[in-house]
C-alpha cells in the first residue's frame, strides 16, 4: 500500500506537469469531440493523433492518447441522447431510454447522469487498473475461447432480458441479428458468406451503419411528417439537472455497471462492447418495475453509460501489464509505445514506472476535467433540440452518412445503413425492438469463432468447455438463470391461463 | 384496433418464415461439417430455421398482443424521399465528392422538401458542406473524397 | 461546362487524360496513400513515417487513409482500380499476393489481379519468427517436428486468420517437415499472440518485433525464422533453411501504383521513395518499431515480387480448402 502511495505520487507528479497536463486536456477534448461524430469514434481520433505523437515522449503520447480514448466514452452519449444516434455500438443501450428521456424534456438531465456515471465509472476503474493490473491481467490470459465462448453464452441469456414486449417478437429480432452476424468470411474455413459478391461484406455487417440505420435513420423516418412540429419536448432551463431523485435511482446502477463493465473489459477481444447491454438487461431485471425501461427510465441511461467508461478502463489491463492489446482501440495505443521505441508487456510496469504510473495519475485528473467539461455544455447541447425538426433531420442525415462513410471510408456501409433504416422503419412500425438485432450482430461472429476455435484446441471434443473451471463456472450461471427464467415464464403463464379462464 | 395488429402481427411473422426459410436454403450451398467440427453452414442454417419457427409461431398465434396499434403509414411518401436521399449519397459520395454531395443532398431536403428560404438553405448547405469538411478532413484528417473537379 | 467536359474526358477517353496528365506536372495535388488494414498495423507504422518524409521531397503532403476490409482486399482492390494518375496510391503486405489466390480456391471472382497493380519500391521485410512459451518442452525445431510427427495435428498453433501472413509460414514448414500441426484461426496477430501466451495454443508464428517484450521478460522462447539471412534483433536464431527446411517467408510491406500509371510519375514516385528510405528521420522512426528497412527498387522489387508471390501461391493452394482434407 505505501509502495502503490508512492508510485502514485511519482505519477501525480508527472500528471501535473504543466506539458503533460496540457495534452491530456487537449485529448480529452479530441476525444469528446470525435465521440460525438457518430462512426468518427475514438478509433479515428487515436490514428489521427498517432503521428502527431511522433515527435512527443512516449508519457505524454499515451496521456493523449488515453485521454482521447476514454473522451470519447463521454462523448459518445451525447448524440445517442439527443438524436437517438448510437456514436458507437455501446451507446446503442443510451439510445434507447436517454432519448425518451429527451422526449419528455429530460435531456438535460440524461445527459448529466450520462456525464457523472462516466466520470464515477472512469475514476472507481482506475482504481481497479491501479492496484490489480498484475493479478488481473494473469487471470485475463486464462480467458482461452472455451472461457469466451462461455461468457458469449451468458450475453446470449441476456438477449431475452432486453426488452418488454412479448417474448417471441424478441427473440425473432436477436435471431435476426445473430444471421447478420453471420454474413462474411467464415474466419475458420475462409469462406465467404451470403456476400453476393461484394468485397466490403467481407468482414461482416458493420455495427455502426447498423445501428446508425436501425435507431438514428428509422427516428428520421418516424417523424418525418410531422416535421412541422417536432414531437421532442422543450426543455425548461431549470431542469437541465437532474433531480434528487434521479440522482438516488442512479446511484447503484452506476456501481454496478462500473463493475460489471470493468471485469468485462479485463477480458482480452472484443466482449467489451456487450458489457452496456449486460447492464442493461441486469437494471431492468432488477428493477421494481421493469416496464418502466423503453419509456425513459434513467437507470437505463446510468449503468450502461457506467459499464461503458469502465469497461474503456478494463481493456487497458491486459495492454499495460501484458502488453497484448485488446480490441483495436488499445491496439493503435500499443503501436503508439512501440513507436516510441517502448515495448509494453510484463516489463513496463517495472522499466518505465514514469509511463505507467503517469498515465494512471493522468487518468484521475483527465477524468475529473471532463466532467467539469461536460457538464457546462450540457446547456449548450439542449439548444440543438431547439432547432426546428425541418432544419434538424436534415443536418442529422447528413452526420449518418458522414459518420458512417468515415469509419471504413466505403460507401457499402452507406448503403447497409439506408437498408437498416427502412427496416427499423418498418420494425418498429409493428412494434417490434431493434436492440436485440444489434447484441445479435455483435455476438454472432465472436460467439461462432470461439466456439469452433475451443473445438479446434480440442480436436472436436466438447468436454472442453466442462472441463476447464471458469468456462464450466459460466455456463453453470448461464444454465440457471435460464432454467430461472423458464420457470417464471411458466409459473406466469399459468396466472396468465387462470385469469383468462376467468374472463371466459 | 385489435383485428389489425393481429393482421400486421400475422403478416410480419409469415414473412419472417418465408425469409427464415430462404436463408436456410441459401445456407445449403456451404459445407455443413460435423458436431466436432462445425462447417460454415451450421451456424446460419440453425439460426435460419429458429427464425423461420419464430416467425411460424408469431404468424399462428392466438394471441395476438393486448396493446392497439394504428398502423399508419401517412408518412411513408417522405420516408421514401428520405431513403432516397440516401441511396443517392451512397451512389454520389465517390463519384462527386463529399462536399458537392451535401451541398446538393441538404439543398434539396431544405428548399425542395421542406419549402424552406431558397437562401436560407443555400448557406445553411454550404456552411455544412464545407465546414464538416474542413472539420473531418483537415482538421481532423481522415479524408473525404474529392469531385472530379477537385472539391 | 469546364468542369462536365473534364469528367467527359477522364471517363471516356483515358488516353487522351493520360496524355494531358503526362504533360502536367506531378504532383500538383496532395497524395492518397491507402493503407487497407486499420490503424495500428505494421504497414501504417512503416507508411506514416515513409510518408512524412516522401512529402519533404514531393514538396505535396501524402495523406494517409486507411480502408480496412477483408484483410486488406477491399483496399487494395480500391487502387488497383483507381485511374492512374498518381493521386492514389497503395501501402500493402506480402500478403496482397495470397488473397486472389485464396479467391481462386474458392471460385470467387478475384477483387483484383496482381496484373492491375505496379510495383514501385519494397520498403521494409521481416522473416516470421516461430515462438513457444518458455514452459514448453521443446527446445528446438527438431524437437518441435519429431514430436509433431509422433502425433500428427495434435499440436496446436494461433494465426492472425485463416491464409494470413501467420498462417501460411507455419503450413509451409509443416509440408517441408512432412507433418500436421492443428490450426486455431484468431482475427489479428495480436489475439494470436495472447492465445499463446494463455496456453490455450502450443506454438505461435510471429513478427519479431511483436514478441520481442515477451522474449525479453522471459515468457516466450524463439525456435527458428523463415529468413534468409541473419536477423538483426536476435542474431543468434537459426534460420528453417539453416536448419533444412527449405521455405522462406517475409512479411514485407511496399508501394503498388494502378498499373496504367505513367513512366514519367512513377520515376518520380521512385525517387522520392528512395530519398525517404534515406532520410534521417524515417530511419529514426523505422529503429524505435525495430522494423529492419529492406529497400527495393522497382526492377529489384519487381522481380521479388514475382518470386514471392509463387512462392506463396504454391502454398496456398498446397494448403487448399480446410474441409476438403477431412
Amino acid at each position: 500500500m505505501v509502495e502503490v502511495a508512492h508510485n502514485l505520487l511519482l505519477g501525480f507528479q508527472v500528471a501535473l506537469t504543466p506539458a503533460v497536463l496540457g495534452y491530456a486536456f487537449l485529448g480529452c477534448v479530441i476525444g469528446t469531440l470525435v465521440g460525438m461524430l457518430p462512426g468518427v469514434g475514438p478509433l479515428t481520433g487515436i490514428s489521427l493523433l498517432l503521428p502527431v505523437t511522433f515527435g512527443l515522449n512516449p508519457t505524454i503520447a499515451l496521456v493523449m492518447l488515453a485521454g482521447v480514448y476514454y473522451g470519447a466514452m463521454y462523448g459518445g452519449s451525447t448524440t445517442s441522447i439527443l438524436m437517438r444516434i448510437p456514436g458507437e455500438a455501446a451507446s446503442v443501450m443510451t439510445c434507447v431510454d436517454g432519448y425518451e428521456l429527451t422526449r419528455q424534456g429530460r435531456a438535460g438531465a440524461a445527459l448529466a447522469i450520462a456525464a457523472i456515471g462516466s466520470f464515477s465509472a472512469g475514476t472507481i476503474s482506475v482504481i481497479g487498473l491501479m492496484l490489480l493490473a498484475p493479478p488481473l491481467a494473469a487471470i485475463a490470459l486464462k480467458f482461452g475461447p472455451p472461457e469466451y465462448a462461455a461468457l458469449l453464452v451468458l450475453g446470449l441469456l441476456v438477449l431475452a432480458f432486453l426488452s418488454g414486449g412479448a417474448m417471441v417478437k424478441t427473440l425473432a429480432m436477436a435471431v435476426l441479428g445473430l444471421l447478420l452476424g453471420t454474413i462474411g468470411i467464415d474466419a475458420m474455413s475462409g469462406f465467404m458468406r451470403f456476400s453476393y459478391g461484394i468485397t466490403e461484406l467481407a468482414d461482416g455487417v458493420g455495427i455502426v451503419p447498423v445501428a446508425v440505420g436501425l435507431f438514428g435513420v428509422s427516428e428520421v423516418l418516424l417523424s418525418a411528417r410531422n416535421g412541422a412540429g417536432t414531437r421532442v419536448q422543450q426543455p425548461k432551463l431549470r431542469e437541465l439537472l437532474p433531480s434528487r431523485s434521479e440522482l438516488r435511482d442512479s446511484a447503484a446502477p452506476i456501481a454496478r455497471g462500473t463493475l460489471l463493465g470493468f471485469f468485462i473489459g479485463i477480458v482480452p477481444g472484443s466482449a467489451h462492447v456487450i458489457s452496456s447491454f449486460v447492464s442493461y438487461a441486469l437494471e431492468r431485471r432488477l428493477a421494481r418495475d421493469p416496464r418502466r425501461f423503453g419509456r425513459g427510465a434513467i437507470e437505463g441511461v446510468a449503468g450502461p453509460e457506467a459499464a461503458n467508461n469502465s469497461a474503456a478502463s478494463g481493456a487497458l489491463v491486459p495492454l499495460l501489464a501484458l502488453g497484448v492489446p485488446s480490441g483495436a482501440l488499445p491496439a493503435v495505443m500499443l503501436a503508439a509505445l512501440l513507436i516510441h521505441g517502448v515495448t509494453p508487456g510484463p516489463l513496463l510496469i517495472q522499466n518505465n514506472p514514469e509511463i505507467f504510473w503517469g498515465l494512471i495519475a493522468s487518468m484521475y485528473v483527465g477524468n475529473l476535467v471532463l466532467l467539469i467539461l461536460n457538464l457546462p455544455m450540457i446547456g449548450l447541447f439542449i439548444n440543438l433540440l431547439r432547432i426546428p425538426f425541418s432544419y434538424l433531420y436534415p443536418l442529422i442525415l447528413v452526420f449518418c452518412v458522414l459518420g458512417v462513410y468515415a469509419i471504413n471510408q466505403s460507401a457499402v456501409d452507406i448503403w447497409i445503413m439506408l437498408v437498416m433504416g427502412a427496416a427499423g422503419y418498418v420494425l418498429r412500425k409493428l412494434d417490434f425492438e431493434t436492440a436485440p438485432i444489434v447484441l445479435g450482430l455483435i455476438l454472432a461472429p465472436m460467439l461462432e469463432l470461439s466456439v469452433r476455435q475451443a473445438l479446434a484446441m480440442s480436436a472436436g471434443d466438447y468436454a472442453i468447455f466442462f472441463t476447464r473451471p471458469i468456462a464450466a463456472g459460466m455456463l453453470a450461471i448461464a444454465a440457471t438463470i435460464l432454467l430461472y427464467a423458464l420457470w417464471s415464464a411458466f409459473t406466469r403463464r399459468a396466472l396468465w391461463r387462470k385469469t383468462v379462464g376467468l374472463e371466459e | 384496433m385489435p383485428e389489425r395488429a393481429l393482421g400486421a402481427d400475422r403478416i410480419a411473422g409469415a414473412a419472417l418464415a418465408v425469409f427464415g426459410i430462404y436463408v436456410a436454403w441459401a445456407a445449403l450451398e456451404y459445407p455443413f461439417g460435423s458436431l466436432a467440427e462445425p462447417g460454415p453452414a451450421l451456424l446460419p442454417f440453425t439460426l435460419a430455421m429458429a427464425l423461420a419457427v419464430f416467425g411460424a409461431v408469431m404468424a399462428m398465434s392466438r394471441h395476438p398482443p393486448q396493446r392497439a396499434q394504428h398502423l399508419s403509414f401517412a408518412e411513408l411518401p417522405h420516408a421514401l424521399v428520405i431513403l432516397g436521399v440516401l441511396a443517392a449519397a451512397a451512389v454520389g459520395m465517390e463519384r462527386i465528392g463529399y462536399r458537392a454531395l451535401v451541398l446538393a443532398m441538404l439543398f434539396f431536403l431544405l428548399a425542395v422538401i421542406e419549402r424552406r428560404d431558397v437562401r436560407a438553405a443555400g448557406a445553411t448547405a454550404a456552411v455544412m458542406a464545407f465546414g464538416t469538411f474542413y472539420l473531418i478532413n483537415d482538421v481532423l484528417r481522415v479524408p473525404l473524397p474529392v469531385g472530379p473537379w477537385g472539391w | 461546362m469546364l468542369h462536365g467536359s473534364r469528367v467527359l474526358a477522364g471517363a471516356l477517353a483515358a488516353a487522351a487524360s493520360c496524355a494531358l496528365q503526362a504533360a502536367e506536372p506531378y504532383p500538383v495535388r496532395p497524395i492518397l496513400l491507402v493503407v487497407p488494414f486499420p490503424p495500428g498495423g505494421v504497414v501504417e507504422l512503416v507508411g506514416r513515417p515513409l510518408a512524412a518524409s516522401m512529402e519533404k521531397f514531393l514538396k505535396q503532403p501524402v495523406v494517409i487513409s486507411n480502408k480496412p476490409g477483408a484483410a486488406g482486399a477491399v483496399g487494395n482492390a480500391f487502387v488497383a482500380s483507381a485511374e492512374p494518375d498518381g493521386y492514389k496510391l497503395l501501402m500493402s503486405l506480402s500478403s496482397i499476393s495470397v488473397i486472389p489466390e485464396a479467391d481462386k480456391l474458392f471460385n470467387r471472382k478475384p477483387a483484383y489481379t496482381l496484373e492491375q497493380l505496379l510495383p514501385i519500391a519494397r520498403v521494409s521485410a521481416d522473416p516470421t519468427v516461430l515462438v513457444v512459451q518458455s514452459s514448453a518442452p521443446w527446445k528446438s525445431i527438431k524437437e518441435l517436428v519429431d514430436d509433431a510427427k509422433a502425433r500428427p495435428a495434435q499440436i496446436s498453433f494461433s494465426s492472425s486468420g485463416i491464409y494470413g501472413a501467420l498462417h501460411v509460414p507455419a503450413e509451409m514448414l509443416a509440408l517441408a517437415a512432412g507433418t500436421k500441426f492443428r490450426h486455431v484461426p484468431f482475427s489479428g496477430g495480436g489475439p494470436a499472440t495472447t492465445a499463446l501466451l494463455g496456453g490455450h495454443v502450443q506454438f505461435s508464428v510471429q513478427g519479431p518485433s511483436a514478441v520481442a517484450g515477451h522474449v525479453k521478460a522471459n515468457r516466450m522462447r524463439l525456435l527458428a525464422h523463415w529468413g534468409g539471412r541473419k536477423l538483426d534483433l536476435f542474431p543468434e536464431l537459426p534460420s528453417l533453411k539453416e536448419l533444412g527446411y527449405d521455405v522462406e517467408y517475409y512479411i514485407w510491406s511496399g508501394m503498388f501504383a494502378p498499373a496504367k500509371t505513367p513512366p514519367a510519375i512513377v520515376n518520380t514516385l521512385r525517387k522520392a521513395v528512395a530519398d525517404a528510405v534515406a532520410d534521417a528521420d524515417f530511419r529514426n522512426a523505422m529503429d524505435k518499431i525495430s522494423t529492419p528497412i529492406q529497400y527495393l527498387d522497382q526492377p529489384e522489387f519487381t522481380r521479388f515480387f514475382a518470386a514471392d508471390g509463387k512462392r506463396l501461391a504454391a502454398a496456398v493452394r498446397k494448403i487448399g480448402r480446410v474441409e476438403e482434407k477431412k
